[in-house]
């Protein structure tokens, strides 16, 4: 039997070779936030020190569950006087390994920072703590109004309603209603952060007295920039203004099934086309392609045959939604549609019986259908059922690059990773293609790719970490650019941006000078790991 | 879309929940209630050791962590008195095992009760204060330290005395199964008089093996000596097998789902908790409640015949069948009700700390749906519930569907 986990057993700072420091660190803490919020109990670090993603395990060494502005203001001056890494979770569902201490340190679990402080119908917006979750900020939203039988609600992040909105927002969560409300960072209105060296900084109009939850631009340059998608390396947020939007009562949606007949590999040009010419028509609310995996995943979920779901459904489904303030307009849309996909010759609208049936799998009828899939993805996201856990690989590109980079992308998964007729068994499928979007007008689209793999599984990992090596450098090198922060991806991405990148590193210097927060989660200390 | 989530049905060994350990994606769905349900920032979290102790250890997501550390080799972790609190704070209640089957197939709580059973083997459970419980289990064959000839003696006290068959010498078509805490607690009583009571006005042929009752050893199961627990399954199994009656049902949440879930199908009876059984009745127009009850009635799903069984429907049918009852429905009801926090071993070891608390958050929502009478159909959840209600002088009476549906009885 090994001995419980010895947080000296690595060499890589000067704090984790001194225990007696940081039982030290552990009781300023604990007489800073309270004795029962801190602990370095092996059984409490044990449950941080890993996440879904490729990033190899690694325990804190102590853990602090701040109930305040004030008390992550504490936590952070104690980690600077003694110098110990500070690393931050919330619902810890990410793609990137942001929370996995990689030097070992202080986990700031901010679970006990989950107060909505206040919504404000004028100006709409909200202002919330850390562990305030989606689902949660929706609903407490959705019974407020900006007039008369309009609701309020944030822009939707598409990912599970138990995750945090703030960190979502944060870490780039793509909105999925972007083409209404913009992406999430444009919804941020103000932000307080606790910096490196333990100030208190607000940004935007919420920090000026008397001027509240303006949604404006300045005065002066907006620093809150600096603290998006940074991996928690210029300080820790612990409360964020975003803009709301309006849940708007009148216009009609539905949501129609189509089928790409063209089986798998080279469809994607002809989806290119037929969202170039939707979307430039404008017509189109959203079209938003998934497949039968992810269907039959779904129905797996509901009980039923797995391979029985595979075989009634077609390859491709491509959900489309049409909209429109009546029955008319989106009957004139349907018509349109219609001649589109005449034209193309590449696609039918699913009949309504198969159409029924994908439903009845998934356990739902089309109104619920189209609510889930499209406006409120909270328990949506049916990944990682089969294999366990997933890598979520997304970026935005120009819709003419879509169909090279996605077969390049299955070379190399064909050649690494899947075997060919990955379609005919659920238990071999391991990656999958979807279309998130098109945005800006059928120009660019969100190309995903749903890498699935098992954790548990060593043989699996180091292949899966191969491929996904693999892949990500071909398709950062191929022009494309990641949505958010996926595991490595900055160690990729950040360097090729020149000058920018220098800077970057003179301010993480300069705020951080002592290299305190969250390292090694993006290469800008200079003895990154 | 619920699904049937296998709440502590077929426990395997630590080891065999590795693999899904290192399944569980940190999603956070077992922290909370089915995002689809939430109603309101308050009332939004759903499992209570994790919502009390806030570490992610205790969350249904950290205790995966916790058999993938142990079970790994060389193990990571080795038992101490932390991991043992993580362990033994869980209510079992199998809220994170629900929500987490909204998008995967983990068994969070499978996992922990598997977790529970490793502590016994390692020496590190159960409690001190689970000792006493179980043998007075091995030794009286009930958790009160009671004597055997004590078990019958509710049904010939009280104001509603009726005579009931006695199972063990004449053949019954149903067979009542009051167990421990209705048998013997002064405070549960009427709940065994209640039933007696309605299932005679049915004329239901029933009867009850009194002083040959045994218990059916769901405490000693939820603490995690299912080494014991078999001995009295065994010993239980042979005495309801002999009385020949086609169902045995019970009015305790946790006797229900043991017999049920745990006796398998060794147990000939047809096992039916008593809302569903009554529910039939009155479906059937055997039992008529007509007389009024005028109370703002609220249901607390107890998680023994929710989680565990599915039955959710049978008890509101039955409340909303009774003239008077104004019925109100909190936020987290059936699949994501919240636990009380009495059961698991929990309200055993941990009364303030754990169950009172997590009581008193369930006590504040019946409250702000304006109801005057909290219901139950499970001794355990009153007794938890009506003692913290009474600590706190509240202005709501927790009280069994029992006595509701009597007072509606003419």
């Amino acid at each position: 039997m090994q001995a419980p986990f010895d947080p000296l057993s690595t060499e890589v700072t000067d704090f984790q070779q001194r225990e007696s420091l940081l039982r030290n660190v552990l009781e300023k803490i604990q007489q800073a936030i309270g004795e029962e919020y801190a602990s370095a109990d092996p059984a409490i670090l044990s449950s941080y020190s890993r996440d879904f993603t490729i990033t190899p395990l690694r325990r804190p060494n102590l853990v602090a569950l701040p109930g305040s502005t004030e008390d992550v203001q504490r936590i952070i001056r104690i980690a600077n006087e003694f110098r110990v890494p500070v690393y931050v979770l919330t619902s810890g569902f990410n793609h990137s390994g942001s929370f996995i201490a990689r030097r070992g340190g202080i986990m700031v679990d901010l679970k006990r920072m989950d107060r909505i402080l206040r919504i404000d119908e004028d100006s709409m917006t909200a202002t919330f703590e850390p562990y305030v979750r989606i689902a949660v900020l929706y609903e407490e939203c959705s019974k407020r109004f900006a007039c008369e039988d309009i609701t309020l609600r944030p822009a939707n992040p598409g990912t599970y309603g138990s995750a945090c909105m703030m960190s979502n927002v944060l870490s780039g969560g793509i909105a999925f209603i972007a083409l209404r409300s913009g992406s999430h960072p444009e919804s941020v209105v103000s932000m307080t952060f606790v910096t490196p060296e333990g100030e208190i900084l607000k940004t935007g109009p919420s920090g000026i007295p008397n001027v509240g939850d303006v949604p404006v631009l300045g005065p002066g340059p907006d620093v809150g920039g600096m603290f998006l998608a940074a991996e928690g390396n210029f300080g820790i947020c612990t409360e964020m203004t975003l803009k709301l939007f309006t849940e708007n009562p009148w216009p009609r949606d539905k949501l129609f099934l189509l089928n790409h007949v063209d089986e798998r590999e080279e469809g994607l040009e002809d989806v290119a086309d037929l969202f170039y010419d939707a979307t430039r028509d404008n017509f189109l609310q959203m079209l938003y392609k998934s497949s039968n995996r992810h269907s039959a995943q779904a129905a797996a979920m509901s009980g039923e045959d797995v391979g029985a779901i595979i075989e009634s459904l077609p390859a491709t489904i491509i959900y489309c939604v049409l909209t429109g303030l009546d029955e008319e307009e989106i009957e004139i849309k349907k018509k349109h549609l219609d001649r589109l996909l005449e034209t193309s010759g590449k696609f039918t609208e699913m009949p309504e019986i198969a159409k029924e049936l994908f439903f009845e799998a998934m356990g739902m009828d089309e109104k619920e259908a189209n609510r889930l899939l499209l406006k409120r993805m909270y328990t949506a996201a049916r990944v990682g059922w089969w294999r366990g856990s997933f890598q979520w690989m997304a970026y935005t590109v120009k819709m003419e690059k879509m169909a090279e980079l996605n077969r390049k992308f299955k070379a190399i998964t064909n050649r690494y990773w899947v075997s060919p007729d990955y379609y005919g068994s659920p238990v071999a499928t391991t990656t999958e293609t979807a279309l998130q979007g098109p945005f800006q007008y059928g120009r660019c689209v969100m190309l995903e790719f749903d890498f699935y793999w098992d954790p548990g599984n060593p043989e699996e990992v180091k292949r899966g970490t191969v491929v996904y090596e693999k892949l990500h450098r071909m398709m950062i090198e191929s022009g494309a650019i990641n949505c958010k922060v996926v595991s490595r991806s900055l160690e990729l991405q950040m360097p090729r941006l020149g000058e920018y990148f220098d800077i970057c590193k003179r301010l993480k210097k300069h705020m951080d000078p002592k290299g305190i927060m969250s390292p090694d989660t993006m290469p800008i200390m200079e003895d990154y790991i | 879309m619920a699904r049937n989530a296998q709440i502590y049905k077929k426990i395997q060994p630590l080891h065999r929940y590795r693999d899904e350990a290192w399944k569980c994606l940190r999603c956070g769905l077992c922290r909370m209630v089915n995002p689809e349900h939430v109603k309101s920032p308050k009332w939004s979290n759903q499992c209570p050791s994790g919502t009390r102790f806030l570490f992610e250890a205790y969350f249904g997501s950290g205790k995966q962590e916790m058999v993938r550390a142990l079970t790994a080799n060389p193990p990571e972790l080795v038992m101490d008195s932390r991991l043992q609190h993580i362990i033994y704070t869980c209510v079992l209640c199998g809220a994170c095992q629900q929500t987490c089957n909204c998008t995967k197939d983990l068994e969070p709580c499978n996992a922990s009760v598997a977790l529970r059973e490793h502590a016994v083997r390692e020496g590190w459970g159960p409690l001190p204060e689970h000792e006493p419980l179980i043998k007075s289990i091995l030794n009286y064959d009930n958790p009160w330290l009671q004597p055997r000839a004590a078990r019958a003696k509710w049904a010939t006290r009280g104001d509603r005395k009726v005579k009931v068959k006695d199972a063990s010498k004449e053949q019954v078509e149903v067979l009542y199964y009051p167990g421990c805490t209705a048998s013997y607690d002064p405070g549960i009583q009427n709940v065994a008089r209640d039933v007696v009571r309605l299932l005679d006005a049915s004329r239901v042929d029933f009867g009850i093996l009194g002083k040959e009752e045994i218990c059916c050893g769901s405490t000693i199961l939820r603490v995690g000596d299912r080494e014991n627990f078999e001995g009295v399954r065994a010993k239980n199994m042979a005495r309801l097998n002999k009385t020949r009656a086609k169902r045995i049902v019970s009015a305790c949440a946790g006797c229900y789902s043991t017999l049920k879930n745990e006796y398998g199908e060794g147990l000939e009876p047809e096992v039916m908790h008593i809302v569903e059984f009554i529910d039939e009745l009155i479906q059937d127009g055997r039992l008529k409640p007509d007389r009024p009850v005028n109370r703002k009635v609220t249901y607390h799903d107890p998680c023994h015949i929710g989680r565990y069984c599915g039955v959710y429907d049978a008890p509101r049918r039955i409340l909303k069948s009774i003239p008077g009852i104004e019925f109100r429905e909190m936020e987290r009801i059936r699949e994501w009700a919240w636990c009380c926090a009495a059961g698991g071993g929990v309200r055993t070891a941990f009364p303030e700390k754990m169950a009172g608390w997590a009581a008193g958050l369930r006590l504040e929502e019946a409250i702000d749906t304006g109801a005057d009478t909290l219901v139950s159909a499970c001794p355990f959840c009153e007794q938890n519930l009506g003692e913290t209600a009474k600590a706190k002088t509240l202005d709501l009476e927790v009280v069994d569907i029992m006595k509701i549906l009597s007072d509606a009885v003419t």
